[in-house]
Order: structure tokens, then C-alpha cells, then sequence
């Protein structure tokens, strides 16, 4: 059964696009991410214009961090203060990001800039995520203990001005990294269509220094707001956004995220992370050989909005 | 209504032609046609009759036709991809202002033998005629080639423009879609895909016989949105903020939904 996509302009298999929500949606419940990085390629892949598959995964991500989010939220397990210091970053990364985006549209170079973005960041993250659950593994393996990180260990962070007191993290650290992160995030998640919680909880927990109990949910709602204000600047500036599209990804997304989580249960935090780490990677290597190998036209069609009825 | 166009239709065509050519009147099975969420594409189907009197010219030859459906014109940029350090970039590209969005060439035989070059190239007959007529700047610092227009079969650009367009079934040739139906009664059978744009489309029928073209005629029809798609569409458009706001709040909602139906604590 197709459906017409309105905004996209285009009739798509409603079984098949409600099949890749669910899957992405169980990848995002099993290993706690919004799984923006895996749907717009996917989206991509499927023959949806890039600039609809960026813009409309954001309201996945909304979708499928929310409930997560709420849960972490009934436990009290959200800095709302770091939270609103990295989202005033967010948003204006938002912005950038969306200003980026029309522009690189306009000049036909959007697809190679997403490229290299998920090479580059999918590519280095996934890496050193694989690495360090390997090691993990093999640690646990030969019987040593996991070395742990030492609470009151200090980076060069902490050493900047501007400093803030985060008491629900039980964090003295200077604004400036923290807006920053919030700044990148916003920006890569407004270009790139990902929610940047695979980037967000590594940095938030080696750079901040911010306890692991609270990165995931705080992460989840500066993501939510994050994605919120891009979906909401994508449909302004760039009418982008395909609410049919997105409500199909969201239906299938919410249920298959109930499996995954409960799936995720039965593995061991370093399997999981290895496991997302493959799965990151193996997104990178695939958009690295579309960067590398001819592709099967080296002509394409932009149609240029505004010219039509 | 329709009728009545097809009498006015054939009354013009008498006027207009002292020579007592033969007179054409066609008419479209509808000329409306409506997208909803089902929507796959549609068939359109033109009838026409060829008309002739006593004092019409005796033809040896059969009759040739030739229906072009030309949609609503957009503005396409084709890009160009090279290596670059090894990596694929699009490098150059070309803008064509007013390019179909939709075009089909329907025939009784191919093309090439039933007109001659200039008058599918005068007329508009094929994709390449219809591409090559459309004003197209390549970007700023390019070199401009004056004569351009009238070359055939087009350069790598315009070649590429009907390629992907043909690829994607929006631009069509096909030299076995029209029908003689007897008695000077034709029908002409064209595919309108689900990815056809929205906007105001025309159907040309034009008479050939040994090559020549005796008449012409055309008539328009419709794209539309109708119903929930075209509500949608619109909203986008004309109220972005609102639309934005209000797909965040599905998503909020849906979202929050999953999580108290799933609730796992």
C-alpha cells in the first residue's frame, strides 16, 4: 500500500517506511539513541530528496528521546541547569545550522557536506567507541578490573573562566565548553538530521566530567529541544518538513524502541556499545565509499523551490 | 460544457482554414486530476476526431498524429560530478528557467518517420526540442555558446536533464499510444506518475500527413491536490511556523504516548 508524501511529492510503501521506524526505533530503545544517524541515510538511500529526509528526521528524534526522556524526568535524573546552558547553545547552533543548510543547498553541495559530516564524526566516534569496549571485553575476559573513572579527576575544561555551579550533577565548570557543546550539537544536528546523543553523552561524560546516572537523561532533553527548534526553523526557512512522513517513521519508531529497550536489558553495557559502535561505523564506511566510488550517473536534478505552481 | 468546447473547437478549426485542410477536435476524459494519500499516478486518455468534408483534399497517405502533454514548468539546476582528490563533487552545473516538469510525446509511429527534424524541432515534438527551446544559464564565469539552441541532439547537460527526468517517468515517448479508432476517431493514452507535479498541464494534438501538418489542437487540464494533502501542503507553505510547531507537538505527543502504553517501571 503507497502513500502520497506531501511535501516530499512523492508516493512511498507505508509498510515499508512504518519497517524502517520500527527498526530504527528498536536500534534507539536498545542503545539509547535517537537514531536520527541511521534513519536519514536511510531515508536517503529510500529515494527521499536529502533536504525532506534531514528536516523530517528531527521530529523522529523528538518522538523517539520523549518518552525517554519523560522516564528519566520521573526519576530525577535531569540537570535541568546544564540542560538549559547547553540548549541556549543549541539553539543558536540550530540556527547556524539551518542557515548552513540553505546555503549549501543552494550552492548543490548539501549531499557531499553530509557526507564527509557522518564519515567524519560517524566515523571517529564509532571507532573509538569499538576500541574502548574491546578493550573492555578483553579486560573483563583475562579477570582484571575495569579501570573506572576517578571522580575527582580535572581536564584542561576546567581551567576556563565563566564558571557555573551545576549542583544536580555536583559540577563547578566553566559555561564556555558547555555552550560550545551545545553550539556543535545544535549545528550538527540541524546539517546532518541526527540528534548528536552518540557525540553529546561521550563528551558530556570525559569532557564535563558530568556523573553518568545523570548524562543520559539531561542529553535527552537538550536533544528533544534541540530537534524541536530545528524542526521548527527547517519548516520555516526551507518547508521541509513531511508531516506524513513523520508521523508514519514515529508510529513504527515509538514500538520498535519498546523492543529494543527491553532487548537491551539482556546485554552487557560494553556489548552494547560495541555493538553500537560497529553499527556507527558501518554507516560511515558506507557513505565513505559513495564519497569514493562513480557514482552510477554523474549528473543529478535539483528542481529549485519557489519556480513551481 | 465539453461539448460545447469541442464544437467551438471544430468550428475555429473550419474558420481557420480556408483551404479546407482537415479540422481536429479533441477532448481530454477529464481535466481535473486529484491527488489524495492513495494516489499512485493516473492514466489520462484524449479522444479526437479527425474532420473532413467534400471539399477536404483527398490523402493517399494515412493519417499520422502526434499528442505532446506538457506540464508546469520548473526551474532545474543539473549538477555535474567530477573527481576531486579523489572524491566525487559536483563541479559545474546548468539552470534551466520554464523546463516541463512532465513531458510526454505520444505517436502512432515513431516519430522520425512522421515529421521532419525542423518541424519537430519547430513544434516542439520531442523532449529534446522542448529542452533545447528553454532559456538555460550555466553559472556565472562559464563560457556561453550563442548557437546552442538549435543544435540536436543537445549537449551533455540537456541530454541529462531528459535522461533523469525519463528515469524518473516523467518525461515519456511512446510511439504506439495512439490508437485510430475508425471512421477518423483516435484515442491517445498517457501515464501520469506519482511523483508528476502539481499545476496546469496541456495536451497538443497535431494532424501529420506525408510529413506535413495539416492542424492542430490543444487542450489543458489540471493537477491538484485535493483533501488532507492539499491541506498540509498549503499549511507548510503559507503558516511554516505553525506547521513546524505542530509537528513537534505530534511528535511530543506520540512520544509521550509510546512511553505511558509501554510504561516499563
Amino acid at each position: 500500500m503507497d502513500i502520497y508524501l506531501p511535501i516530499a511529492e512523492l508516493s512511498q510503501n507505508v509498510f515499508v517506511l512504518f519497517a524502517m521506524g520500527a527498526a530504527v526505533g528498536f536500534i534507539s530503545g536498545l542503545f539509547g539513541v535517537g537514531g536520527g544517524f541511521l534513519l536519514t541515510p536511510l531515508l536517503i538511500f529510500s529515494g527521499i530528496p536529502s533536504a525532506v529526509a534531514v528536516a523530517t528526521a528531527a521530529s523522529h528524534i523528538i518522538a523517539s528521546s520523549t518518552s525517554g526522556m519523560l522516564s528519566y524526568w520521573r526519576r530525577r535524573l535531569i540537570d535541568v541547569k546544564l540542560a538549559g546552558v547547553l540548549l541556549i547553545g543549541g539553539v543558536s547552533g540550530s540556527s547556524l545550522g539551518v542557515w548552513l543548510f540553505d546555503l549549501l543547498e543552494g550552492a548543490g553541495q548539501l549531499d557531499l557536506v553530509v557526507s564527509f559530516g557522518y564519515l567524519f564524526f560517524l566515523g571517529s566516534i564509532g571507532s573509538l567507541m569499538l576500541i574502548e569496549s574491546v578493550k573492555a571485553m578483553l579486560a573483563t575476559r583475562r579477570g582484571k578490573p575495569v579501570p573506572t573513572r576517578r571522580p575527582g579527576q580535572h581536564t584542561w575544561v576546567h581551567g576556563l573562566p565563566l564558571k557555573m555551579r551545576f549542583k544536580r550533577s555536583k559540577l563547578y565548570v566553566s559555561a564556555i565548553p558547555v555552550l560550545g557543546l551545545g553550539l556543535g550539537i545544535g549545528v550538527l544536528g540541524t546539517l546532518l538530521g541526527i540528534g548528536g546523543g552518540f557525540i553529546l553523552v561521550p563528551a558530556m561524560i570525559y569532557l564535563l566530567r558530568v556523573p553518568t546516572s545523570i548524562v543520559v537523561g539531561t542529553s535527552l532533553l537538550q536533544i528533544v529541544f534541540t530537534m524541536a527548534t530545528a524542526s521548527v526553523l527547517h519548516a520555516v526557512s526551507n518547508q521541509s518538513v513531511d508531516v506524513v512522513l513523520a508521523l508514519t517513521l514515529m508510529v513504527g519508531g515509538v514500538i520498535g524502541a519498546q523492543f529494543g529497550a527491553q532487548f537491551g536489558l539482556k546485554l552487557r553495557g560494553e556489548q552494547l556499545r560495541a555493538l553500537l559502535g560497529l553499527l556507527v561505523l558501518a554507516v560511515a564506511v558506507r557513505f565513505a565509499f559513495q564519497l569514493v566510488v562513480p557514482p552510477p550517473d554523474v549528473y543529478s536534478l535539483t528542481r529549485i523551490a519557489g519556480a513551481g505552481p | 460544457m465539453r461539448r460545447t468546447c469541442a464544437a467551438l473547437a471544430l468550428l475555429s478549426a473550419c474558420l481557420a482554414s480556408p483551404a479546407r485542410a482537415e479540422s481536429l477536435a479533441v477532448s481530454l476524459t477529464t481535466d481535473t486530476i486529484h491527488i489524495g494519500s492513495n494516489f499512485v499516478g493516473a492514466d489520462i486518455v484524449l479522444f479526437g476526431i479527425i474532420g473532413r468534408d467534400a471539399a477536404t483534399v483527398s490523402r493517399s497517405r494515412p493519417y499520422d498524429l502526434v499528442v505532446t502533454i506538457t506540464g508546469p514548468r520548473q526551474t532545474i539546476v543539473v549538477r555535474r560530478k567530477q573527481r576531486v582528490l579523489g572524491v566525487w563533487v559536483n563541479t559545474d552545473s546548468r539552470t534551466f528557467h520554464g523546463v516541463p516538469g512532465y513531458y510526454a510525446a505520444i505517436t502512432n509511429r515513431p516519430l522520425q518517420d512522421i515529421a521532419s527534424e525542423a518541424a519537430i524541432v519547430a513544434n516542439r515534438l520531442d523532449a529534446a526540442a522542448v529542452v533545447a527551446g528553454t532559456p538555460s544559464e550555466p553559472p556565472a564565469g562559464a563560457e556561453v555558446d550563442a548557437a546552442r539552441d538549435t543544435r540536436r541532439p543537445g549537449d551533455d547537460f540537456e541530454q541529462s536533464l531528459i535522461r533523469l527526468k525519463s528515469r524518473a517517468g516523467l518525461y515519456r515517448m511512446n510511439a504506439a499510444g495512439v490508437q485510430f479508432l475508425g471512421q477518423g476517431m483516435f484515442r491517445a493514452d498517457a501515464r501520469l506518475p506519482a511523483n508528476t507535479p502539481v499545476g496546469r498541464y496541456q495536451a497538443d494534438v497535431f494532424l501529420f500527413n506525408d510529413g506535413t501538418l495539416l492542424s492542430r489542437a490543444s487542450q489543458s487540464f489540471t493537477v491538484v491536490k485535493v483533501g488532507f494533502e492539499q491541506r498540509t501542503y498549503d499549511l507548510a507553505y503559507t503558516e511554516p511556523l505553525l506547521y513546524g510547531l505542530l509537528v513537534v507537538l505530534l511528535a511530543v505527543l506520540a512520544g509521550w504516548i509510546g512511553g505511558v502504553v509501554f510504561r516499563r517501571e
